[in-house]
């Protein structure tokens, strides 16, 4: 048989996977405040007053209108 | 004078043997692929049922290679495996490329110049250092 067959019969065992690793998707929330806009938030969050639009997709079931925010509202930072 | 001869004698062969590095300072992975690899060849095989296996001329020349970091190679050219090896408890396992399975072997004797294992099917195979 040889050397070459014999290793060909060993117990067999699946190969241990390892666990895939989702990447974290880092979710905030937060209330709003006397004086916030959607783009005031987005310039704090992200830096870029223009990107308020991601704010807003991300709370379309909170936030009907984008010009319309109320303070105590919490509303999520994606 | 004759006397003297003896002890002297039985001081050097013991002073000797010391100078050897015993199998019990080597770790079950230096036995296996010495300081970077080491090649291994069969010597002998026997069947499920403990009977001898004749060994061909051909087979006699299999070799298998274990590095120390852990990579395996067995066979030449067309008939090359290699993988990983590892081992664990009293377990040689092999994991060659391209497989989803490992083949996991029984070490029944394991010195720096002898391993014998054990496959699943009960037939065993000793090898020496090449």
């Amino acid at each position: 048989m040889g050397l070459l067959d014999f290793f060909k019969k060993g117990v067999e065992k699946p190969v241990e996977k390892k666990a895939e690793v989702k990447p974290t998707v880092q979710i905030r929330s937060y209330t709003i405040k006397s004086g916030d806009s959607l783009s005031k938030l987005a310039k704090q969050f992200y830096g870029d007053a223009s990107a308020w639009e991601k704010i807003f997709k991300a709370n379309q079931g909170l936030i009907k209108d984008p010009d319309k925010i109320y303070p105590g509202q919490q509303i999520i930072i994606p | 004078m004759k006397n003297l001869i003896l002890p002297f004698l039985l001081i050097l062969l013991s002073v000797s043997g010391c100078a050897k590095k015993s199998d019990t300072s080597l770790t079950n992975e230096d036995k296996i692929a010495g300081e970077t690899e080491k090649t291994w060849v069969a010597t002998r095989e026997t069947n499920a049922e403990g009977d001898k296996d004749k060994l061909t001329r051909d087979e006699k020349k299999e070799k298998i290679t274990f590095w120390r970091n852990g990579n395996v190679k067995m066979g030449d050219n067309d008939q090359a495996m290699s993988g990983q090896w590892s081992y664990e408890g009293s377990t040689l396992t092999m994991h060659f490329t391209g497989q989803d399975i490992t083949e996991n072997f029984t070490v029944v004797e394991l010195t720096n110049d002898r391993m014998q294992l054990k496959a699943g099917d009960g037939s065993e195979l000793i090898m020496k250092p090449n």
